[in-house]
């Protein structure tokens, strides 16, 4: 069985970014919350399509930064604007990274099972 | 099997800048999270019952604080009066006593002076609760057994007529801001939750005059149900407390003479126009 260590380094970024906020005093005011939690939604949407390019070879760390960047801004900003002007632009900016993030992961998945096989292929021809 | 470790050096470089966006995404969802719990537990801690109770503990401590610190105040403010009485010159005693009077008239001073004791209570004779019907239901029916904060206004008001110069309701002094209001099933006067039943009115002014003006016929004792719910007794010295709340002006001011003038003059031209007419 092989492991990759590849999606380690993702994943224990992750875990120390968590730990290391989650263990500090700090939290935002409660009118923020939304928009925050929306920003937390569009990082996770950025982190899982910057896998999901780099395992398909297509990764450009220009467009992983500045979708990250602008996506976590523009979010928030949506879901505030849509605040201000009595439309629910929280669920758009929901439903939209969600539905991302959820084809992004599917996407990873199929790449990893399609190499996996095909390297079992390759050992019992090898054998 | 064998577990073989690759350290997948060939993918480095994407790898790291994902590595750190997705510490930075960590530290945003453990942000939010943290967040969002603490908005649930405040929301938790300001609906319970226990908070509630201590938060109104102690904003009834503070309130009580603040009230003996406006009496001391006061009393302070009167020892000065006085002083400037007894030290200053002609002028300053004519003000001195000038304001000792209009204290005594706003009701910042204790008074004594014979006068009445009115005591309202809830009637005893509220007819018998009928089986399988709540109290609160039953005290609906039958609200005139009970007292409420319009008969003490009621009866405050005939105090009045009958020239009372000092009033006060349960130790609270009657002045010319206060309310009597019914806040559940306890009167507030001047915003302090008082005792509900019975309620004590004292009031200095001649004791004859107001007793005969509260039991007259057809006067305020016909209005309850029992004639037995007020019983107004004459004392011969009575001590009634001072007002013991803020007094802000923060609206009024006293108008200017000249406006009065023209008011004055307005009233004169509105006489002559009237006499010229007739």
């Amino acid at each position: 069985m092989t492991i990759r260590t590849g999606i380690l380094f993702p994943t224990v970024g992750g875990l120390v970014g968590f730990a290391g906020v989650y263990l500090s005093q700090y939290t935002i005011p409660a009118g923020f919350a939304p928009y925050l939690s929306l920003a937390a939604l569009a990082g996770l949407d950025a982190v899982c399509g910057g896998v999901r390019s780099g395992v398909e070879g297509k990764f450009q760390d220009n467009i992983l930064l500045t979708g990250f960047a602008i996506n976590t801004v523009l979010a928030a900003a949506l879901a505030y604007l849509g605040d201000r002007i009595g439309v629910n632009l929280h669920l758009a900016a929901v439903v939209l990274l969600g539905g991302r993030v959820f084809t992004n992961l599917s996407l990873i998945r199929r790449y990893w099972l399609s190499q996996r096989q095909a390297q079992l292929q390759m050992e019992k021809s090898g054998a | 099997m064998s577990i073989i470790i690759t350290p997948s050096s060939h993918h480095k470089p994407w790898l790291t800048q994902i590595s750190i966006l997705s510490m930075i995404m960590g530290g945003l969802l453990s942000l939010s999270l943290k967040t969002q719990d603490r908005i649930r537990r405040d929301l938790v801690g300001n609906t319970s019952t226990s908070a509630m109770a201590e938060a109104y503990t102690k904003q009834r401590d503070e309130n009580t604080d603040l009230r003996k610190q406006i009496s001391q105040l006061r009393s302070l403010s009167q020892k000065y009066a006085e002083l400037m009485a007894t030290g200053g010159g002609n002028s300053t005693k004519v003000v001195a006593r000038e304001l000792q009077t209009v204290s005594t008239l706003a009701g910042l001073t204790p008074v004594t002076g014979p006068g009445v004791i009115v005591t309202l209570r809830d009637s005893k004779k509220q007819p018998e609760k009928p089986t399988g019907m709540s109290d609160t239901a039953w005290q609906e029916l039958t609200p005139d057994y009970l007292i409420h904060d319009a008969n003490i206004r009621d009866v405050v008001n005939e105090l009045k007529n009958a020239g009372a110069e000092a009033i006060s309701i349960n130790d609270q002094r009657v002045v010319s801001s206060t309310a009597i209001r019914c806040v559940g099933n306890n009167v507030h006067v001047n915003a302090v939750p008082t005792a509900g039943s019975p309620v004590v009115i004292r009031a200095i002014g001649d004791p004859d005059l107001i007793q005969s003006g509260l039991l007259m016929r057809g006067g305020i004792k016909d209005h309850f149900v029992d004639p037995e719910m007020i019983n107004v007794d004459k004392a011969t010295l009575l001590t009634l407390p001072a007002f013991s709340g803020a007094t802000p002006l923060r609206f009024a001011k006293p108008a200017p003479e000249k406006a009065e003038q023209t008011q004055r003059q307005s009233e004169a031209t509105e006489k002559a126009i009237q006499g010229g007419t007739q």
